[in-house]
């Protein structure tokens, strides 16, 4: 087990206007490990991914809380957490393959792909009308070898 | 997030601006709805320069553009997209089926 170096935690109203403040504050934690823009970017990029599927797919039609965890971890390293109460994954490796959506023409199925090359390891855990949780995890690897 | 049209020559050029997650993306699919229904015979690009923030939404707002070009004859050029926003593009393989070209 790693050495737990840092934590926090939120709770968010699934509402869309939340996205973003969500993607901001985890950059921002995770920005004390010292990472490239490329990096901080990336960590911008699936947490808003994490967040998004929240809102729309597990909260579909009702708002619910999810909650946000970071950790850093020795050796620089973010897990990040992201979880829902909604509806949950029927089949979750169909849901993993890029292009599968469940949603409208504003959606394109490419979230768990992003999410999975953003990341050095994507663990998704779901149960029907309980919930989902991802786990995000990404090695910040800076700007020069440590 | 903001988003504005110009004519520059016969050419109509969308911007959008800031950042363009899911909360962002309902306005910008309904303006290019407007836009490609109101310029019916102007070829349009789509300029990114602007951005500064892109995740999966932004692939559904170029796929949709592209889609309704496609049904006028018409093709889609995206400009100037900055890195943060290329990768994604690259990671769905967008960059082999629209053409991005560099500019501002
Ligand atoms: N938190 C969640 N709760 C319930 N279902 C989910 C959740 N996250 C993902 N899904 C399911 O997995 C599918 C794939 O998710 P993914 O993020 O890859 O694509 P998308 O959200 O449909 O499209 P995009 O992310 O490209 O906008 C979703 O369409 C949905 O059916
Ligand atoms: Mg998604």
């Amino acid at each position: 087990m790693k050495q737990v170096t840092n934590k926090m935690s939120m709770k968010l109203e699934s509402r869309s206007v939340n996205e973003s403040f969500a993607r901001q504050t985890v950059a921002a934690f995770v920005a004390q490990l010292d990472p490239t823009m490329e990096e901080l970017n990336d960590i911008k990029t699936i947490v808003s991914e994490a967040v998004t599927n929240a809102v729309v797919h597990g909260y579909r039609d009702r708002l619910g809380t999810i909650n946000i965890t970071v950790r850093l971890l020795e050796d620089n390293i973010a897990e990040i957490k992201v979880k829902d109460f909604g509806c949950g994954i029927e089949d979750i490796e169909r849901a993993r393959q890029p292009m599968f959506t469940t949603g409208d023409e504003q959606r394109s199925g490419m979230g768990f792909t992003i999410m999975e090359s953003f990341t050095d390891k994507l663990k998704v855990q779901s149960k029907l009308h309980k919930g989902t949780q991802v786990t995000l995890i990404k090695k910040i690897r800076g700007r020069e070898e440590r | 997030m903001q988003i504005t049209h110009k004519r520059m020559g016969d050419k109509i050029v969308i911007f959008i601006e800031g950042e363009l997650g899911n909360h962002e993306a309902k306005q910008i699919l309904s303006y290019q709805e407007n836009i490609v229904s109101l310029y019916i015979d102007s070829p349009i690009v789509l300029n990114l320069s602007g951005l500064t923030f892109m995740d999966s939404s932004g692939l559904a707002v170029v796929l949709n553009l592209s889609r309704a070009l496609e049904r006028t004859g018409r093709t889609l050029t995206v400009q100037g997209t900055p890195p943060n926003a290329m990768k994604i593009f690259k990671t769905a393989g967008l960059n082999k089926k629209i053409e991005f070209i560099d500019g501002v």
